[in-house]
């Protein structure tokens, strides 16, 4: 009897989540009631590889110093592994950290576009993503003599064919490095 | 053992392997929740508790989100999968393994949330599957259940991503295969350069992936030779997504569901 109900309650389990995650692969209010008040575990795969909107940029960090006298230093390139080596393919251990950024970018782009383009944007300094960024620039080596403050910019490229130029995505303000 | 039963040992052979992969990529990257990584153990706790307003969540980011105790978390979990490989999940100490293999793959998805892929997805819909069908007082119809639900996600997942690809002007006007693959992030020069210079070799990718990935399901009812066909496919195509744009895990969590296709669609074929 016990083994009955269980066997029904994971039927359920199955044909609710089958159907759940039909709905999630469109947006709409149902996607988002499903994702407020029924994925509470965050369990509902999203399966729109690389569409509507294929991957076609770079994304880069830059940051530069501002000493209390303000010199400012050149823009640096934070270090992200690019390229790939021969058995990435079985073995790949920096993906992530390529998919963590263009994650976080992404993100930021997003919630960008959802305000119109002469809204101030310092909002945008309170989200994760944006701490995540300032945190990762923060850790990075001092390019001028007693860095005050510290500034990073977003930017994107288009890779190997360099069909377009490369765009600036944010620039942030100059952040207090203590 | 049941035929049943040998199948959910097949996906657990591929399934495994890659996940056993994919967690000594962590244990070499660990570096990546240190303070100077981009998932700083201290950013990603308080995370999970403003977002989440919920003890459970407190508790469990004070308790294991450190760098030092990820690390103990994906050995042990690497510990875990080779056993899996040994004891018979129909015993006891098989399924407790498994509900651990669940919990550590759950607590790698939540810190995650930037990060994940696709991949991720699969493994935790599958080990989900396991741990509840194989519960050690399971039935026939839980077996056969779990397998119907692993095919089933499998074909939702290719249709989807070809649907959405399909509405998608870039992927129709065949430029996204060459975009992607100029990208140093999953690309490589070798393919973009070559999809630059021969135009048809876009179209017929782009379209390739497109249809295919949009009629994938048709596996689940087609007699098998046709299926096997769809499968042989998606073989070719996760490999050249690993070997191209790096993508390795994919491979293993799309190839552990293609067993529960075969199943469903011989079941279908001889109901």
């Amino acid at each position: 009897m016990a083994s009955n109900i269980y066997t029904l309650a994971v039927l359920i389990i199955f044909v609710i989540w089958f159907i759940c995650t039909i709905i999630c692969q469109f947006r709409g209010k149902a996607a988002e009631f499903i994702h407020k008040h029924i994925d509470v575990l965050k369990l509902i795969p999203s399966w729109t590889f690389f569409a509507p909107r294929p991957g076609k940029s770079d994304y880069h960090i830059l940051y530069r110093d501002k000493r209390s006298d303000d010199a400012i230093s050149e823009w640096t390139e934070v270090e992200l592994s690019e390229g790939r080596n021969l058995l990435d393919f079985i073995w790949n251990p920096r993906k992530r950290n390529k998919k963590v950024l263009s994650d976080i970018i992404q993100t930021l782009i997003i919630t960008i576009n959802r305000f119109p383009k002469d809204q101030d944007r310092s909002f945008l300094m309170y989200t994760f993503p944006y701490i995540m960024v300032l945190r990762l620039v923060s850790q990075q080596n001092g390019k001028i003599a007693d860095p005050a403050l510290r500034q990073f910019v977003l930017a994107e490229s288009p890779g190997y064919l360099e069909e377009s130029d490369p765009k600036f995505i944010l620039i942030s303000k100059f952040h207090d490095l203590n | 053992m049941t035929t049943l039963q040998q199948i959910y040992v097949i996906i657990y052979a591929i399934f495994g392997l890659g996940i056993l992969i994919s967690t000594t990529e962590y244990l070499a990257g660990i570096k990546i929740f240190s303070s100077e990584g981009m998932l700083s153990c201290d950013l990603l706790r308080l995370n999970l508790s403003t977002k989440n307003k919920n003890n459970f969540f407190d508790w469990l980011s004070a308790c294991i989100l450190t760098e030092k105790r990820l690390k103990y978390i994906f050995f042990i979990r690497c510990v875990n999968i080779i056993l899996l490989f040994i004891i018979p999940f129909n015993s006891i100490p098989g399924w407790i393994l498994l509900i651990t293999l669940g919990v550590s793959i759950y607590i790698s998805s939540l810190i995650t949330r930037y990060g994940s892929d696709g991949s991720d997805q699969m493994s935790m819909l599958i080990i989900i599957t396991f741990i509840l069908c194989l519960i050690p007082v399971h039935n026939k119809l839980l077996l056969n259940a779990g397998i119907w639900f692993i095919a089933l996600q499998s074909c939702l997942s290719y249709a989807v991503a070809g649907i959405s690809k399909l509405v998608s002007v870039e992927w129709r006007s065949s430029n996204a295969m060459r975009l992607i693959f100029s990208t140093k992030t999953f690309g490589s020069e070798r393919a973009a350069l070559f999809l630059k210079k021969y135009r048809f070799a876009n179209v017929f990718l782009c379209w390739n992936v497109m249809l295919t990935e949009a009629l994938f399901p048709v596996s689940l009812i087609v007699p098998l030779p046709f299926a096997l066909i769809f499968l042989a496919w998606g073989f070719v195509f996760h490999l050249l997504n690993a070997i191209i744009m790096g993508l390795n895990s994919f491979f293993w969590a799309f190839m552990a569901t293609y067993p529960a296709i075969v199943y469903v669609n011989l079941q279908i074929h001889h109901a």
